[in-house]
């Protein structure tokens, strides 16, 4: 359904030019789950902005397709993009507090989103449909609560709020950028629980961004680990979580707090902070962290290959299986 | 609402008599005297005390203001030591010309910087926002009083197009209200070109700047990932929010707009309250002092009144229950 293939974008900020997603393809087939996982700074979100084209000014994708129903979106009009996204493709984000308007009621926005999709519909519809939205995503009283305004709502609300907005046109993807990062566990968790009952009554695909590998464990189809704005690697949760074979995904995985006290366990603990995107490393990008980096990391870019010989869904970039292919 | 704009209604009671007090006492303090202004100088001195004593001037301070206060409270401000006049007539007769400067200076202000701040805001960098940008350092930089003559000079002493001062022709008085009208604005356009060219420029950089901020927030974001277009984002979605900061510099600009008027009017020899309060400080004519000051802090009381209530209305968050 979606295909990104390629994709480049850049920022430039002021002098500098810093290549925050470089070279990623992924696909999401209908009806899944994919995880886009990595640290702050490793381009999961510039990649979600980028399918949009919602990035900053100083931002461009500067190759590669996005393409949504065989039709390549990079190279669509502003306007047949205003089209696509909230009804085909909807988004949600981080902080739900935020990305409400504070000044308009949760109706109101509501309403808009509906009637802007759908101009015939009337306003008396289009709030009976606000009601009916904001019931499915559990909001109790909800005739009465979508004249109330989003700081009156608690942060689990808000980002059920967003997700009945994002819905409301009922999209055949959602990007879901890091939707649990500003709650609690227990409301992270019926959030999760709404988001995948809502995938399946809608049919719709997810593509969940998190660095939380718990949630993408227990959620997703397949999943992406990325590093420095490219995809280092890839394959269904059980070949990542059971055979994970690049460094940097073990070092993920082994940084998993376990929640039994009588197990204690030393992560290995990656060397410093992931590089500036200004001074990306040469040859493979995670050499200068990496705890099993040798010459030919440090001088030649790995190859994106598959290489786990039970797994055809597995795919990595990394050197230290370059001599021994399936 | 009503019950909360009754409640600082009230509550300002104290307020006016606090500036009124302070006032009072400042205006005693300076040097001259009343009699200075209008007293034949051949008066021997017993008769000026005479005069003095008369008109309370001997009395302590406090008294005095006391009096005041107590007439005030009536209603009564006092007659004008110079044109014995009742004080409250004479500022009726002045506060048409004085609300119609300011009032339509703010609404020239507003007209003209809302549009401006927004384009610029959403235009950062370009060249428009770099014109209006050097145009608003001109407009900070220009001391009014002084682009008040300059305009004088260019309009009206070289092009001869607008008529240096006053308010009206009186040759004029038995005109239809048409022409009249007419003549007025001739009058007004140098003042409020005078008040607005001033006025423009903070205003405009604080909503572009305000502009600017909020089209960076998510919530412009998220609303552009379901499809709003961008001049709905601007008009709608950026500019209600960005219409609270202005609300807020408003309120904390009407008694510079009223004030900085006061010496516009006097420049302009606009017939207004603050032509009549800078010529009664000159004169040392105490009551009309007092009633120009009664007069402006009423005014600016209920200027930050209306944007605090405004302010509600533009921001739910801050709604009062």
């Amino acid at each position: 359904m979606l295909k990104v293939e390629n994709i480049t974008t850049i920022f430039k900020t002021g002098q500098n030019t810093v290549t925050a997603v470089d070279d990623v393809s992924f696909d999401v087939p209908e009806n899944s789950t994919i995880g886009l996982v990595g640290e702050s700074g490793s381009g999961k979100s510039v990649t979600a902005l980028s399918i949009l084209q919602l990035l900053s000014s100083n931002g461009k994708t500067t190759s590669g397709k996005v393409l949504w129903k065989d039709e390549d979106l990079l190279s669509s009009s502003e306007k047949s993009f205003q089209s696509i996204r909230g009804k085909e493709i909807g988004l949600i984000f981080q902080n739900p507090l935020a990305a409400l308007n504070p000044v308009f009621t949760i109706g109101n926005q509501l309403v808009e989103t509906l009637q802007l999709h759908n101009p015939k519909l009337s306003k008396l519809n289009a709030l009976e449909k606000a009601e009916h939205l904001l019931t499915e995503v559990n909001i109790p009283d909800a005739k009465k609560r979508l004249n109330d305004y989003p700081h009156q709502f608690s942060l689990g609300m808000c980002q059920r709020i967003m997700i009945a907005i994002t819905i409301a046109m009922n999209p055949k993807l959602l990007i879901a950028d890091e939707p649990t990062a500003s709650l609690d566990v227990t409301i992270q968790a019926q959030i999760l629980h709404l988001l995948n009952e809502l995938k399946i009554k809608n049919k719709m695909s997810i593509l969940l961004i998190s660095h939380d590998l718990g949630v993408i464990a227990q959620h997703c189809d397949h999943v992406l680990i990325m590093y420095l704005g490219k995809i280092v690697e890839s394959g269904t949760p059980l070949d990542i979580f059971k055979s994970p074979q690049h460094p940097y995904t073990q070092a993920l995985i082994d940084s998993i707090p376990n929640p039994d006290p009588s197990i204690k366990k030393e992560p290995t603990l990656l060397k410093g902070d992931i590089p500036s995107p200004l001074n990306i490393p040469t040859g493979c990008r995670f050499h200068t962290r990496c705890p099993k980096a040798f010459d030919t990391c440090e001088i030649s870019e790995p190859p994106f290959q598959n290489h786990l010989k039970n797994s055809k869904t597995s795919k990595v970039a990394c050197h230290l299986f370059e001599n021994k292919p399936k | 609402m009503f019950g909360y704009f009754l409640k600082r209604l009230f509550s300002s009671i104290p307020l006016l008599i606090g500036i009124t007090f302070i006032s009072f006492i400042l205006i005693n303090l300076a040097p001259g005297s009343p009699l200075n202004e209008w007293a034949d100088p051949s008066l021997s001195i017993e008769d000026t005390q005479k005069i003095k004593t008369n008109l309370g001037l001997n009395d302590p301070v406090v008294v005095q203001y006391g009096r005041w206060l107590k007439n005030a409270l009536k209603g009564d401000l006092g007659r004008s030591y110079s044109y014995s006049k009742p004080v409250t007539a004479m500022l009726k007769e002045r506060m048409p010309a004085t609300l119609l400067l300011s009032i339509s200076s703010l609404i020239l202000i507003l007209g003209i910087t809302l549009p401006l701040g927004l384009i610029s805001g959403a235009k950062k960098d370009s060249f428009f926002d770099n014109f209006v940008l050097i145009f608003s350092f001109i407009g900070l930089s220009i001391p009014t009083f002084w682009l008040g003559l300059m305009l004088i000079l260019g309009f009206s002493l070289k092009l001869n197009i607008l008529p240096t001062s006053g308010f009206i022709d009186p040759q004029l008085s038995e005109a239809s209200l048409w022409i009249q009208l007419i003549d007025i604005s001739k009058h007004l356009a140098l003042p409020l070109l005078t008040i607005v060219i001033g006025g423009l420029a903070s205003l405009t950089r604080y909503h572009r700047f305000g502009i600017i901020k909020i089209l960076s927030q998510d919530y412009i974001l998220a609303a552009k990932a379901r499809g709003i277009s961008k001049t709905k984002l601007l008009f709608i979605h950026a500019f209600k929010n960005a219409s609270i900061p202005i609300i807020t510099i408003l309120g904390l600009s009407l008694p510079g707009l009223i004030g900085g008027s006061f010496i516009i009017e006097y420049i302009f020899s606009w017939p207004g309250m603050g032509q009549l309060g800078i010529a009664s400080i000159f004169s040392r004519d105490y009551p009309v002092i007092m009633g120009s000051i009664v007069f402006s802090s009423i005014l600016i009381i209920l200027g930050n009144l209306f944007a605090d209530i405004a302010y509600t209305y533009a921001d739910p968050r801050i709604r009062l229950k």
